[in-house]
Parts: structure tokens; C-alpha cells; sequence
């Protein structure tokens, strides 16, 4: 059975002349421990369906279920509980909580898993020991998103939701943030949703899958994956 | 949990925000909790007192002493008696000393200062609030019928608390001295004031309800009549002269009647010996005589003694019979207190609930600002009650610190708002859990539950709509259009405005609150000030002689009237307060309504003073009770009169001498404008204009400090107010009014939009607040002085409001510089600085 079950998903936002839908219809399915990349223009619907998987957007109809958890009519509640056991959120603007420092902004994540995974390993994984005890607003971009990976990763999830994780970030960064990704991947088995703009992300993600207009576009297995290193853009 | 870090690095952040809240807090729990602390700390003192000084459960005053059998009696109904006498030696200068011997067993004095032991022949004890009042040391001589004491002493009594010469006076007189003396400086001092000794007696029931007790006494002591050779009221002893005189001619009329008939009978006798006795009709007619001669003088006897019986002049010699409970001087103190709570109860909730909105908007502020961190807790999976804890531990830290220190300083304030002019021992500190929980838990609640409500509405919105932070769909659209016509500034300020409507809602509360209590201050002092002038002006007499009866002759230039003391239940006070009804002659100089007083004996007429403390208006019965007899007079209101001076009814003096079934020409009053010679022993007492307008005065002068206690809360809160909210929502518009200045917008214009609205929300409570002040005070101040003996009203100069117009300008223009100088401080690159 697949991780993420996602069956013919509607969602419309607005109500009477204003109504538009965003989601017509959209099924897909992610295995566990697979790194699945969501691509699509701007405004075809990416962003509302990692929410939806994330519990943080209802749906019209359709149904998902991400380890055997149902998402369907889950209450507020439910859903709080539901991402607090099984996952983490990668934003494109960090959103690192601007009174905590580094260090105490994973420890605000470890705070919630029942097995997290040990502060000092996380900080050195992703490298920034000597920056540990700055305010977000005392690093730079790419730091403050490495942040957020061990962030997301301290809490050790099942599922990572990346919204354009790179979105903001040069290439270097990028690169870093990527090859970060697929190591936390290997290591620890997350099954990893990451949507992007950035192409050539599909040539090192398990699984393609694009949007347009609403619907699946494109759902392909890569069978050629390279690794975050080989890659170029 | 980690992210309660944050809540100490939120408070570093707001410091002087959360400053100005708890110096809000501590200033009003302060004021709230010593005000109410008052109530409790007087009870505990009082109640400590009496039990050490053995206070006494009622007092009587008679004619004339108790005879042992007397006493012999009342201890038999279960009663504790002490001789209680006094005399009043006027000592010049409107000085009075009441000179008393130490108290043996009831209503002790209670040493303050010095020496424990009984004053010695060349010593005193005094009345502490008199030493105090008039700079009077411990050591000092004090001169006594031009003989030097020495205060060793420095004492108070519980039948004095409330220092007045007689019960039913208004106000405290600081030049009235209680003295304490040795049996041997009493008796020696007494030689030259014998008539004005007054026998009274204090007395405690041993066991048994106190009430049922007294009114035993009280029946027995009513009976108690006085002998003849004992009177000493000159009108009583005219009436007895005149009756004795009637019963002398009827005497003689009866002796006359005899003796004609013996000299019939003599002369019949002469003549019918002068006939050689021959004559039997003559013996027949001296027989008959004699007879009448005999019948005549059992008649006399019999006639002497029916008259005697119905003449007998029964002269009570009960005269004032009062139970504690019902004496003003000794629960005045503690019933004074009693208003004090209820008041300070009522603004510490307005406090209170200001305390809590301030801090609920700052919440919501907070929240609003933190929306993306919220979401993003709230997507990475925090509970909502952990988030909830996270943003109600600083407004519940910063609360409870406030008030924690608030009450602290209450408490220690406790001493010092305890009325003045009251006679009482040293004070015993009180911290009654009721004002701990009142001052301390209560605004923690309140805190607590209204931030609980805000928060847990922002955060019932989902995480996604919070990260966003989205606001909540209203379309406005046509109004949007409308305002575009307008010219920018005021279009951008109103928008401005209407986004911030809680808080200008919560800001104008707040200033409503500081312009109440500074009208509460205002009015305070302006009803005391204004009384003390209306006394002045109602009262046209200099001097009032209250008597026991008609003195022989009224004296050259006083006019007479006619004084009844009795009781009435006032609601406001919660206890029986002493009224007077005054007959007044119709042709009056000194009470100007007098001519127009109905000659009805059933009907009265209220002084304004009356109206104020029972809300009586025209054709109400109103129940008067004769303590003294124990029985209650109705009367029906028929209208009103000006008189400010204690609690005064009054009426025709003819139909009031009918309605109490009184002689014609009889008074007990008299009036004047210069001091009368009048004997000690027909006077119950002497007021002078003087005295009642210098009490009057004196409580003007005592109530300053309240005044500036209530001026200096009512500014701080007012700027605090103005403080706190609109840097509160500068915070909340840091990015947008760094942006209007990054595209070129002035410091002015920047004022304009962000400042300027709060100068109608300052107008708007001022107009709101100075009538509503108006109006509540109306209500306040004659319910604060519930347990004064007179009625005062409510009265705000006209100039105190522009002196509070002037106050609230000053304090408000100050609080707008300091706001003007945050706008400045506000730097265009604020908007360039990554706000992660
Ligand atoms: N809460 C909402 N209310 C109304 N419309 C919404 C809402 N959220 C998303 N939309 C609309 O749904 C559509 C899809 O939005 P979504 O954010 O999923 O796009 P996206 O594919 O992530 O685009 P981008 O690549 O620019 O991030 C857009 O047209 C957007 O305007
Ligand atoms: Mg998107």
C-alpha cells in the first residue's frame, strides 16, 4: 500500500461569481521513503495540494490518506495531532521564530517528537555549529533555511513538506539545501514532497509529478535518479 | 518547552509597555486595596479594643444619682454598672475640657503613651486626637481652673471614637479636650463646677442578650422618678410653686369655711345662754353648725389628698438612655469605614476591566504580529493550548507582578487613609484574604480570561489562514470607492482608525476612568467646600442653647423655639441616625421659610440636609423614633426648607407644641446672636455658628490629600492609558509607517495619519466623561458620606472643570510629544530589515 494516497482531490476556493477551481480532480500516490518533486506553473494548484497533504487545507472532495491516516473531515484538532506525530513543513520564507536562536528554534521542534534526533548532530549536519546561538536575523538566507531543514528534521517525521525550499535562495545555497535533502532522505527514510519551480530538480527527486490547470499533468517514475551533486541548472 | 523562552524575550521587547500596565495596576490596587483594607484594619482594631478596654453595651444620663437600692436592682437584672460622671469646664478660647475619673472597669482608657498607672494628684491623662490636634506633648502642663497638670498620659476611650460633646452633633471640634483623672482631682475640681455635673452611667450586661438586657434597664430606669426637693429645673419648680400655691388658698378656703361655721355654732351658743338656754331651734342651729364645722374639715382632708393625688408631679429622671450600638460616638468609626470597601470594591473592577482589555489588545497585537510564527508552530504541529500558554504567560506575569505589588503597597497605605479626626488606638495591620484574592487573583482572572478568549479566537482560525495571515473576508468595496474622493490624509487616517477601533474603543475607557476619578476628587473637595459656604450662609443664628425646659424669663434678644431629638432609619448610613425636629415661631429671624409653615400639626417639613439622606419628598410619611420613650412619630412631609447643618425637620412651633401636647409659650431652645448668660443647670447644650462652620471647614482642609491622591492616579492613568494603546498600535503599523516614510511622508504628516485621531477620542471622552462624572457623583458622594450626621451634596465648581480641562490638555499634549517622538524614531530602513 502507498504512503500518501491522494484520490481524486476537488478544491475550489470563493463561493458564487467569484468561484474558481483550483483542484479538479487530482490522484496520485507517493511510496514511503520516496523523494516525490511537484512541478507546474505558478498558480496551477502545487502549494494547495502539499497543504492539503499537510492538514492544513480541507478539500471539496476526494479523499487522502497519508499512513493509513484518514485526512478526510479531520477537525482542527486532529489535524494539530496529525502533523505533530508525522510531519515537518520546509518553507520557501523560513519562517524561523525571530526570538529564538538557531539552536533553540530546533530545540522548539525536538520539543514535539517523541524520538527526536540529537541537537548537536543536527547542528553540525547541517553546518552551523558556529552559528548555533544567533537570532535568525543575525544569518543569512541560506543559513536561516539549513535551520529550518534541521528543524524539520529534528522532529524525525515520516513526510517532509517542502514548499519551494529554494524559492529564495542563490545557487550555492540552493545546492546546499538540496544536497542536505537528499541526505536526510538516505539517512533516515522521510518520504519528502518538494515542490519547485526549479527544474532540474526532477532529475534527482524518485518521482515526477506536475500540475497544470488543476489536474495531473505528468506522474513519472525516474529510473535514472542522479544525485543533488551531479545536477545543474 | 522551549518556546516559553520566547515569552521572556517578548516581555524584554514591550518592557515599557508592560511597564506602564503594571504601574497602572499597582497605582489602582493600591488605592483599591488601602481604601478597602481600611474597612477590615478599623473592625480589627475596634473589635481588640473594646474587648481590652471592656466597652460598654449602652449609657444612660439622669437627673439625679442612683440610689443604692437602685443599683442594688439593676445588678439583680444581670447588668454592670460604673459611674461615668463628668462636668465641661470652659477654658477660654472655645476650649472645653470634660473632666472624668479614670475609668474602672468600663470603657477604660487605653494608654497610648506614658505612664500605666494612675495619674497622681498633680497629673492627667489626654485624649489623644487633642494632643495631636493641638500640638500638645506628653510632660506638658496643661492649666486647669489656674491650676498646672502634668499630661503623663496620652489615652484613648471607645465611647469617644467619634469625639463629640453630645451624640447628635455634626462634626468633631479639636479644641473639645477629654480629660482623666484621679477620684481626689476629681472631687477637688468639682467643688467650683457642681452644677454642671452630669450623672452619667455606662453599663455592660453581664450575660444574656445585650438588647433584651438594655431594654430591661431601660424600663426600669423610665419608672425612676425624681423627688420633689431634688428638682432643680427652675420651670419645674415654678409650676410646683404655683401648684402649691393653688392648694395653699384652698387651704385657707377650707380653714375660713370652718372657722365661720365654729363661730355660728359659738355665737348660737353665746346667744342662747344669753336667753337662759331656753331656746331649743338655737341649741339645734349651734349643733348644726359644729356639725358643718366637722364635715368641713374631713372635706378639707379628703379634697387635700384627692388633689394631692392628682397633682403629684411625677418627674422622670431618665434623660438620655443610649445602647452602644446606637451611639454614634462609639460605632461611627468603624460604620465610617464600611463605605470605603463598597467603593473601593466598584473601582477596582473598573480598574480591573481596564487592566484586562489594555492587556488584550496588547495580545492581540502580539498575535497579529506573530501570525507567521504562530502558523508556523501551528503547522509544525504545537497545540493550541501550548501556544495559548505561550502568549498568556507574560500579560498573567506582568499582571500578577502589578498587582502583587499593587496590593503590597495597599496595605502599607492602609494606615494612612484611615479617617481622620477619629479617636483610636494604633492600628492593627489587617491583610484579609477577601482584598488579597480582590487585588491579587481577581485581575490575574480577568487577565487571564480575556486573553484567553482573544487568543483562542485568533488561533481557531486554521494554520494555514494564520501563516498567511489572512484576514477575515469583509468587502467593503463601495466605501473604498467613496473615500478615494476625499483628500488622502483624513481618508487614510479614518481607514486608519476604523482598523484600529478596539483600541480606540479601550482607550477611551480608559480616559473615561481617569476623568471619573478625577471628578471624584473634584467632587469631594468642591461638596465639602460648598457645604462649609452653605452652612455659613443657611445658619443665621450665632448661638443655639439647647435647655431642659423654659428658663423663667427669655432673655433680652434671644428668640425661642422648640428642639425634639429623635431617631430616623437612614438606608444610606445602614443604621438609625439622629434627627431633630425644630418648632419655629412664625415670625422668625432666624429660619426665613418659617412664616410659611402650615399650622397642621401632622405636617413637616424636610431641610435639604434631611432630603439628601432619606430621598423624602412631599406627602411621605416619615417615621420618626423616640428612643427615649421607645416609640415611633409619623409625621407627613409637607415641603421643604432650606438647612444644611445635621438632619433638621421642621415645623410651625404651635403645632408642634400641640402635636406633643405641650404647654403654650413652652420652648427648649433658644437663639441669638450674642452669647447668652444662662445657667449651667437648665442647659443641655451650646452650639456656636462658629464651631459648626470651623467642623465644617476642617473636613474641606482633611480631604485635600484625598483630593491629590485622586488628581495624581486620575493623570497617571490618563496618560499610562494614551501611552500603552497608541504605541500599541504604532508597533502594529512599524512596516507600514516605515514605508509612508521611505516614499517620502513627513514626521507631520505621519502624526497626522497615526496620531491625530486619538485627539477625538480624547474630546470624545471628555464630553462623555465630565457629565457621566457629574452624574455618577450626584449619586457618590451623599453614599459615601452615608454615616455623616447631616446631608451633604454632591457640587463641582465650574471652575473645577476648567482647572480638569487644563489638567487633561497638559497630560494629554505631554503623552502626544512622547508619541511624537516614537513616530520620529521610526526609520525608513525599518522596512528594508528582513523581518524573520
Ligand atoms: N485561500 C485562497 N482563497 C482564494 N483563492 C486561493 C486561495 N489559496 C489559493 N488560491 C488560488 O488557488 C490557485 C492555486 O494557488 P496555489 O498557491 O496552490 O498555486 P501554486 O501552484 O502554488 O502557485 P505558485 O507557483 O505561484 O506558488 C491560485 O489561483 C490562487 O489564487
Ligand atoms: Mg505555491
Amino acid at each position: 500500500m502507498s504512503y500518501i494516497e491522494v484520490k481524486d482531490v476537488k478544491k475550489s476556493f470563493g463561493s458564487g461569481d467569484s468561484r474558481s477551481s483550483v483542484l479538479k480532480g487530482v490522484s496520485l500516490t507517493v511510496d514511503k521513503g520516496e523523494m516525490c518533486g511537484i512541478f507546474g506553473p505558478s498558480g496551477s494548484g502545487k502549494s494547495t495540494l502539499l497543504n492539503m497533504v499537510g492538514g492544513l487545507e480541507g478539500y471539496d472532495s476526494g479523499s487522502i490518506s497519508v499512513n493509513g491516516i484518514s485526512l478526510t473531515g479531520m477537525s482542527n484538532k486532529e489535524a494539530v495531532e496529525y502533523r505533530r506525530s508525522n510531519l515537518s513543513f520546509i518553507f520557501q520564507f523560513y519562517n524561523l521564530v525571530p526570538d529564538l536562536t538557531i539552536r533553540e528554534n530546533i530545540r522548539a521542534a525536538q520539543y514535539l517528537a517523541k524520538n527526536p534526533l540529537p541537537i548537536d548532530e543536527l547542528i553540525d549536519v547541517v553546518g552551523l555549529t558556529e552559528h548555533q546561538n544567533k537570532y535568525p536575523s543575525q544569518v543569512s538566507g541560506g543559513q536561516q533555511q539549513r535551520c529550518a531543514i534541521a528543524r524539520a528534521i529534528a522532529k524525525n517525521p515520516n513526510v517532509m513538506l517542502c514548499d519551494e525550499p529554494t524559492g529564495a535562495l542563490d545557487y550555492a545555497s540552493s545546492k546546499i539545501v538540496l544536497e542536505l535533502l537528499e541526505n536526510v532522505n538516505r539517512k533516515y527514510g522521510t518520504t519528502m514532497l518538494i515542490v519547485t519551480h526549479n527544474e532540474a530538480i526532477r532529475y534527482m527527486v524518485d518521482h515526477i509529478i506536475k500540475v497544470h490547470d488543476g489536474l495531473i499533468a505528468e506522474d513519472i517514475i525516474n529510473t535514472e535518479k542522479k544525485s543533488a551533486k551531479e545536477i545543474d541548472w | 518547552m522551549i518556546i516559553l523562552k520566547r515569552a521572556s524575550r517578548m516581555f524584554m521587547k514591550n518592557f515599557f509597555k508592560y511597564l506602564g500596565v503594571i504601574l497602572i495596576i499597582i497605582f489602582g490596587m493600591a488605592v483599591v486595596i488601602g481604601y478597602g483594607n481600611t474597612s477590615f484594619s478599623a473592625k480589627e482594631t475596634i473589635d481588640r479594643y473594646w474587648e481590652e478596654t471592656n466597652v460598654e453595651d449602652g449609657e444612660f444620663s439622669l437627673y439625679v444619682k442612683l440610689t443604692e437600692d437602685d443599683k442594688k436592682n439593676i445588678s439583680d437584672l444581670g447588668i454592670s454598672l460604673q459611674d461615668t460622671f463628668y462636668f465641661d469646664i470652659d477654658a477660654g478660647d472655645s476650649f472645653t475640657y470634660r473632666i472624668f475619673k479614670s475609668r474602672k472597669n468600663i470603657n477604660k482608657e487605653k494608654i497610648i503613651e506614658g505612664k500605666t498607672s494612675l495619674p497622681a494628684d498633680n497629673e492627667i491623662r489626654l485624649e489623644r486626637v487633642f494632643m495631636e490636634e493641638n500640638d500638645v506633648l506628653l510632660n506638658d502642663d496643661l492649666t486647669i481652673d489656674d491650676k498646672d497638670y502634668n499630661i503623663v498620659s496620652k489615652v484613648v476611650v471607645p465611647d469617644y471614637e467619634h469625639r463629640v460633646a453630645e451624640i447628635s452633633n455634626v462634626g468633631t471640634d479639636e479644641r473639645f479636650a477629654l480629660i482623666f483623672v484621679n477620684d481626689n482631682v476629681y472631687d477637688e475640681l468639682l467643688i467650683s463646677h457642681k452644677d454642671d455635673e452630669v450623672y452619667n452611667y455606662t453599663y455592660t450586661v453581664d450575660k444574656g442578650d445585650a438588647d433584651e438586657a438594655s431594654d430591661d434597664l431601660y424600663k426600669y430606669l423610665k419608672d425612676l422618678s425624681v423627688e420633689e426637693s431634688r428638682i432643680e429645673d427652675t420651670y419645674v419648680l415654678s409650676e410646683l410653686k404655683e401648684r402649691d400655691d393653688d392648694k395653699k388658698e384652698l387651704d385657707d378656703a377650707f380653714d375660713d369655711i370652718k372657722k365661720g361655721a365654729q363661730d355660728i355654732a359659738d355665737g348660737t351658743e353665746n346667744v342662747n345662754k344669753a336667753l337662759g338656754g331656753q331656746i331649743k331651734e338655737l341649741t339645734e342651729l349651734g349643733k348644726g353648725a359644729e356639725k358643718i364645722a366637722d364635715g368641713t374639715s374631713k372635706l378639707h382632708k379628703n379634697v387635700s389628698e384627692a388633689i394631692d393625688e392628682l397633682t403629684e408631679y411625677k418627674y422622670p429622671a431618665l434623660y438620655r438612655f443610649n445602647k452602644a450600638k446606637d451611639n454614634t460616638r462609639v460605632v461611627d468609626f468603624v460604620d465610617a469605614h464600611k463605605m470605603y470597601y463598597a467603593m473601593s470594591l466598584f473601582l477596582g473592577l473598573l480598574i480591573a476591566i481596564l487592566i484586562s482589555y489594555i492587556m488584550s489588545v496588547f495580545s492581540a497585537g502580539l498575535i497579529d504580529n506573530d501570525s507567521k510564527t504562530i502558523g508556523t508552530l501551528y503547522a509544525m504541529g504545537y497545540r493550541k493550548s501550548e501556544l495559548m500558554k505561550l502568549y498568556l504567560l507574560v500579560p498573567t506575569i506582568a499582571v500578577t507582578a502589578g498587582s502583587v505589588i499593587g496590593t503590597a503597597f495597599g496595605f502599607k497605605m492602609t494606615d494612612s487613609l484611615i479617617a481622620a479626626n477619629y479617636s483610636h488606638p494604633d492600628m492593627i495591620h489587617t491583610y484579609p484574604a477577601v482584598l488579597i484574592a480582590y487585588g491579587i487573583v481577581m485581575p490575574i482572572i480577568i487577565t487571564i480570561a480575556i486573553n484567553c478568549f482573544t487568543i483562542n479566537k485568533k488561533l481557531s482560525r486554521t494554520a494555514l489562514e494564520i501563516l498567511q495571515n489572512r484576514k477575515e473576508f469583509t468587502t467593503k468595496h463601495s466605501e473604498q470607492v467613496r473615500t478615494k474622493e476625499k483628500e488622502f490624509i483624513p481618508s487614510f487616517r479614518s481607514s486608519q482608525t476604523k482598523k484600529e477601533v478596539k483600541s480606540h474603543l479601550i482607550l477611551l475607557f480608559g480616559m473615561i476612568l481617569a476623568i471619573l476619578i478625577m471628578t471624584l476628587g473634584m467632587a469631594l473637595y468642591g461638596s465639602m467646600i460648598h457645604y462649609a459656604d452653605s452652612i455659613a450662609d443657611d445658619t443665621k443664628f450665632e448661638h443655639m442653647y439647647v435647655l431642659c425646659d423654659p428658663l423663667e424669663k427669655v432673655p433680652e434678644g434671644a428668640e425661642r423655639s422648640l428642639t425634639v431629638s429623635l431617631s430616623m432609619y437612614c438606608d444610606m448610613a445602614g443604621s438609625e441616625l439622629p434627627v431633630v425636629i425644630e418648632g419655629v415661631e412664625k415670625n422668625s429671624k432666624y429660619f426665613d421659610f418659617a412664616g410659611k409653615l402650615s399650622e397642621d400639626k401632622n405636617l413637616i417639613y424636610a431641610s435639604d440636609s434631611a432630603i439628601i439622606k432619606y430621598g423624602c419628598k412631599k406627602g411621605d410619611k416619615l417615621i420618626f423614633t423616640d428612643q427615649l420613650n421607645k416609640k415611633d412619630i409619623v409625621f407627613t412631609m409637607e415641603g421643604d426648607v432650606s438647612y444644611k447643618n445635621g438632619i433638621f425637620f421642621f415645623m410651625d412651633i404651635d403645632a408642634m407644641r400641640e402635636y406633643f401636647e405641650l404647654p403654650e409659650d413652652y420652648y427648649n431652645t433658644l437663639l441669638s446672636d450674642n452669647e447668652l448668660d444662662i445657667d449651667h443647670n437648665m442647659m443641655i447644650s451650646h452650639t456656636t455658628k462658629k464651631s459648626i462652620v470651623d467642623t465644617a471647614e476642617s473636613w474641606a482642609i482633611e480631604t485635600k490629600g484625598t483630593i491629590g491622591a485622586f488628581l495624581v492616579m486620575s493623570i497617571v492613568i490618563f496618560v499610562l492609558v494614551i501611552c500603552i494603546l497608541v504605541k500599541n498600535m504604532l508597533e502594529r503599523s512599524i512596516y507600514q509607517i516605515s514605508l509612508l516614510r521611505l516614499i517620502g511622508f513627513r514626521t507631520a504628516e505621519l502624526n497626522k495619519v497615526y496620531l491625530n485621531s486619538t485627539v477625538f477620542t480624547a474630546i470624545l471622552a471628555g464630553v462623555i466623561g465630565m457629565p457621566l462624572g457629574k452624574v455618577l457623583m450626584d449619586y457618590l458622594v451623599p453614599v459615601m458620606n452615608g454615616s455623616m450626621k447631616s446631608g451633604m451634596r454632591s457640587y463641582i465648581y465650574p471652575s473645577a472643570y476648567l482647572i480638569m480641562s487644563a489638567l487633561l490638555i497638559i497630560s494629554y499634549l505631554a503623552s502626544y510629544l512622547m508619541m511624537q517622538r516614537k513616530i520620529s524614531a521610526i526609520s525608513a530602513n525599518e522596512v528594508l530589515k528582513d523581518r524573520e
